[in-house]
């Protein structure tokens, strides 16, 4: 962390001469492996990833004959014996493991719907003389049911924003409009809601914390800002996992802290202090303080005294010199600690997770639940799409707050 | 100096890593429920095989539904062989073609086995009960039943249960009143799931949600919780540590897991031959003897003493107890998963 | 506010509060790892003061456990092996960056240490899914990959400052004395940045040795790192093993750090004559 900080100077150029000598071959030469490598295992991957949010062509590809007629019917009128016949013939042809995916997409518009897929096509691998309406019919009723071939047709094309819509707690009715989904089904627009919340509730915490000890950091003489510096980077490079499990130990109803609060007197009864929001804030605030402290000292202690000297010289006082003179200063740094902070704990998986309770679970538990559990990789994609864009819209924010700081910081 | 040192430890690590896993030609790897679960398994089951066939078993956790499962496939790289899961997943599995169909010309013990120990894709490998057990010191009166659990007023403390609706919405059925029999009928109707999830309510803020087994017996042991859902082999290994802690049988509900094989696998052979292993009598006997799950295999009983058949979910202890649908939550897990987990982030 | 007392002969309150804040936080940092620690060394297997007893049981158990064993293993080849390609690929890129214009090498930091901000868990779903296609997932090769997306971005950041530093001239000294532009480059350039270098690398290497979410998704049964098994372990059997296991990653950990702060020491220094 501490040669991140090191600040940028653009304006060193003595390797031109270098490079007219060695050639723009040599020079794009070495670029192009890091290039090409973050090309394929970083922008790819997350690409694909979030192409699958909106990507969903499981029923066209299992069953096109079907996917075909079932968009050709206007969707209110009676399915037409076309629907049935290209169902027959699809499911008599198809890889079971493809029709058990199709039928995974068809549950999401209708629980039971894959197990009703999945039943059809193996009755159908015995032959019949009946015509495949009054065949699917006898293996199930509910192929009469015109809900379940609406269904089929929103599933059908290959493109969906059934997935995006659902992320956002959304849903197509049956009528083909957009609408909310039952109040006990919507979740994600809550649990987005909470991971901002969340991310802003630890940066400001850290913020007020990481101020006056970077501060004080930046203000000590060199022996001990040396000393201090370290002591800063020491919890920073502890594993993750170490402190996390730290916390669990020490949070618990009868861990350390409860048993000291308890031996004081300062409650008679175990405080739960963690599976909480409570335990989420202490355990995140102590991840993110050094990403605070460490920027924020980086733009501190490059501040010359000189011109808070000038300020208090020219009879200004104290208080107004922080804010007209050092604040502006340290500014930028600021901006970028709080907004870095913000971004990292926004994506947020392990420490939730670990010290969390239900209704601390932010964005990314939700990804890994759909991805790992329940294989909905295009609801997970969708969520990914909505944190993707979150951090986007923040790192731009960050772009654009980081120029116009620099041009208070000039005037 | 400093490359030396950390190129001799990163030689070391190799050389004491080398000798692990791959020692065999025909190793099989095991997807099971991982912590102190699997390491009895390794005890009683794996290294008695190693032993017997030469070929090493290696275990990889799986931690419940099928998405493990579903990535390996479809990417062709499968790299578990055998899997032990539970009877929805199992059922589920094996409709969409994720574990084999098993040959059972080719499974030694398949005739000791009775439907539903034996099925189209599973063969039984342990019948589980999970209980209601608290906290002696927090409860004093023994709580007897999904009465109690829901009863704040008369045993006050948190609850814990397993983050996932198996188990707690037929808890919270039986909580309000629904007799054991009726369960299934009464929430396969949207009425049902909606009285299920409000019984949860009057719960819900005291409600601590665990994952991982070995959560309860840690958090009854401690304090942090009053009462909780929880595996039975569990709760006597605390107990065996001096924990204050107990159990009751009524109440409880029981399933079977399975094993299986992972469809695709590069090691049939190696496969079946561990499951030939692993279900017979006597290694399911040797599992039982340390972990209190009832074999399933009709012939390991009798390798049993009494004492310890006293404390499985067999016989009398099943007398109140409410066997799962694996039907039902087949049908209905996925939907119920997604309502659930609405409801628990709320 | 100033920092400096010389110009405020009154006490400073706000220094004061300043000097108070700091401490506490300082307690809140260090204190938690502190005080779980000794629980390592009890001889009892529930996580709580007062222990039971004293025993190296734990570590013992560590160090017998083939599992854990494994884990350090893979920690090290993976680490190792994401490391050893970062710099490879960070250095080469750094070293093209130096002669971008201002713009093209802002774009071009910024998309090369994009993976800093992006959240793990979107890279380790994207790669989990894009790694089963090659077949890579459940693979070391796929997590050396994995984690060098992670570990680049931190030698580049070390190989850009430092050679911001660097004199160009230099070089075309050499050159100037005969020198081909091969031999300039390895022999002048190189052993300037190089306490750069290694930092980043080690950077690169901890960082792989500390990530635990996309080996959660990648790995199969053999290939568990360090982090991971620590994962499992504390839902699964938080006994004091735990506990023993925090111990050895923070040694390893705060022992890389040390030798990290020394080279970016040393790198001062030579700045410094510069």
């Amino acid at each position: 962390m501490a040669s991140i900080s090191i600040p940028v100077d653009d304006r060193r150029s003595g390797l031109a001469g270098l490079l007219r000598l060695r050639g723009p071959l040599m020079r794009h030469g070495l670029l192009l492996p890091c290039l090409l490598f973050m090309v394929f295992v970083f922008v790819w991957p997350i690409l694909s990833l979030l192409a699958k949010g909106v990507y969903s062509p499981e029923v066209r590809d299992t069953l096109p004959r079907t996917a075909a007629a079932v968009l050709a019917w206007d969707g209110s009128s009676d399915p037409p014996d076309a629907l049935y016949d290209a169902l027959v013939a699809d499911l008599r042809v198809a890889d079971r493991r493809d029709v058990a995916n199709a039928g995974r997409r068809l549950n999401y518009e209708i629980p039971s719907y894959r197990s009703l897929l999945i039943k059809t096509a193996s009755a159908l691998q015995k032959d019949s003389a009946q015509p495949p309406r009054q065949q699917l019919v006898a293996i199930d009723a509910k192929w009469q049911d015109r809900t379940f071939w609406t269904a089929m047709r929103r599933a059908a094309p290959a493109i969906t924003p059934y997935y995006i819509l659902k992320a956002l707690d959304l849903e197509q009715k049956d009528s083909g409009g957009i609408g909310r989904v039952a109040p006990q089904e919507a979740t994600f627009v809550d649990v987005l809601g909470r991971s901002l919340w969340i991310s802003a509730v630890v940066t400001a915490i850290c913020l007020v914390l990481a101020f006056p000890v970077a501060f004080r950091i930046s203000a000590a003489s060199p022996r001990w800002r040396g000393l201090l510096l370290l002591l800063v980077l020491l919890p920073f490079w502890t594993p993750l996992l170490v402190r996390t499990s730290a916390w669990v130990v020490l949070l618990q109803d009868n861990g350390i802290v409860n048993s000291l609060l308890l031996w004081s007197g300062i409650v008679d009864q175990p405080v739960h202090l963690i599976f909480n929001r409570i335990g989420v804030y202490i355990a995140f605030v102590h991840v993110m303080l050094p990403f605070m402290i460490l920027p924020f000292y980086s733009v501190m202690v490059g501040i010359s005294k000189d011109y808070t000297r000038a300020a208090y010289s020219l009879g200004a006082s104290g208080p107004r010199t922080f804010y007209r003179v050092y604040l502006p200063l340290v500014w930028p740094g600021i901006w970028s600690g709080c907004l870095l902070s913000y971004v990292i704990v926004v994506g947020y998986y392990i420490t939730p997770l670990l010290v969390g309770g239900s209704q601390d679970q932010m964005l990314s538990y939700f990804i890994a639940f759909y991805t790992k559990q329940t294989v909905n990789w295009g609801l997970a994609s969708a969520l990914a799409i909505l944190l993707t864009t979150c951090v986007l819209v923040l790192v731009g924010l960050y772009g654009l707050l980081g120029r116009k700081s620099q041009i208070v910081v000039k005037a | 100096m400093k490359k030396s040192s950390l190129a001799g430890g990163l030689l070391a690590a190799l050389i004491l890593g080398a000798g692990i896993g791959h020692a065999f030609a025909e190793d099989v790897t095991v997807a099971t429920w991982g912590g102190t679960y699997t390491e009895k398994q390794r005890k009683s089951i794996f290294d008695p095989y190693t032993a017997k066939s030469g070929g090493a078993v290696l275990d990889a956790v799986y931690t419940g539904g099928l998405g493990q499962i579903q990535a390996m496939i479809e990417s062709g790289n499968t790299t578990w062989d055998v899997i032990q899961m539970g009877a929805p997943e199992m059922f589920n599995a094996c409709a969409q073609g994720l574990i084999e169909e098993l040959d059972t010309s080719k499974l030694s013990s398949a005739a000791d086995f009775k439907d539903p120990g034996i099925t189209k894709c599973g063969i039984g490998a342990i019948g589980w009960g999970m209980v209601i057990a608290y906290n002696t010191k927090l409860t004093g009166d023994q709580p007897k039943s999904w009465n109690d659990f829901w009863d704040l007023k008369k045993y006050p403390g948190k609850r814990a249960m397993k983050r996932e609706p198996q188990n707690n919405l037929e808890g919270a059925l039986l909580a309000d009143g629904v007799a054991p029999a009726d369960v299934y009928k009464v929430l396969s109707t949207p009425e049902g799931v909606d009285r299920a999830f409000k019984k949860l309510d009057e719960i819900k803020a005291d409600i601590q949600w665990w994952e991982a087994g070995a959560q309860p017996p840690e958090w009854l042991a401690n304090g942090g919780v009053a009462m909780s859902t929880t595996f039975v082999g569990r709760i006597l290994e605390a107990q065996a540590e001096g924990a204050a802690i107990k159990f009751g049988w009524p109440g409880s509900l029981y399933s079977v897991d399975y094993w299986a094989i992972v469809s695709g696998t590069k090691k049939k052979d190696a496969a079946y031959a561990f499951l030939n292993y692993a279900t017979s009598p006597e290694a399911q006997a040797e599992f039982s003897k340390i972990q209190p799950v009832a074999p399933v295999n009709l012939k390991a009983s009798a390798l049993l003493s009494p004492e310890r058949i006293a404390i499985m979910p067999v016989g009398d202890n099943l007398k109140d107890a409410v066997p799962t649908d694996s039907s039902f939550w087949n049908d209905n897990l996925e939907a119920l998963t997604e309502r659930f987990n609405a409801w628990a982030s709320k | 506010m100033s920092g400096s007392s010389t110009h405020k002969p009154r006490p400073d309150i706000w220094r004061t509060l300043a000097s108070v804040v700091t401490v506490l936080v300082f307690l809140f940092l260090l204190v938690p790892i502190a005080a779980v620690l000794p629980l390592s060394f009890s001889s009892g297997s529930f996580l709580s003061y007062p222990m039971p007893g004293l025993s190296l049981r734990w570590y013992e158990e560590l160090l017998t456990n083939y599992k854990w064993l494994l884990a350090l293993k893979n920690s090290a080849v993976v680490g190792v092996g994401a490391a050893a390609l970062s710099t490879v690929l960070g250095l080469s890129a750094a070293i093209a960056m130096n002669g971008l214009g201002p713009r093209a090498r802002a774009i071009v930091n910024g998309f090369l240490i994009a993976p800093m901000v992006m959240p793990v868990i979107i890279m380790a779903v994207g790669l989990y899914l894009f790694l089963s296609d090659l077949g890579l997932a459940g693979t070391i090769t796929g997590m050396i990959l994995a984690h060098t997306v992670i570990g680049t971005p931190y030698v580049v950041i070390s190989a850009t400052a430092a050679l911001q530093n660097f004199d160009m001239q230099l070089i075309r000294a050499a050159k100037s004395l005969g020198a081909s532009p091969w031999m300039a480059y390895r022999r002048v350039m190189l052993p300037a940045i190089r306490p750069a270098i290694v930092a980043g690398s080690l950077f690169a290497f901890v960082a792989s040795f500390d990530e635990v979410v996309i080996v959660l998704f990648l790995a199969g049964p053999g290939q568990v790192t360090l982090p991971v098994r620590l994962f499992e372990g504390i839902r699964d059997e938080l006994t004091p093993v735990v506990i023993a296991a925090a111990a050895v990653m923070i040694s390893i950990s705060v022992g890389l750090m040390t030798v990290i702060e020394i080279l970016r020491r040393k790198s001062v220094a030579r700045r410094g004559m510069a």
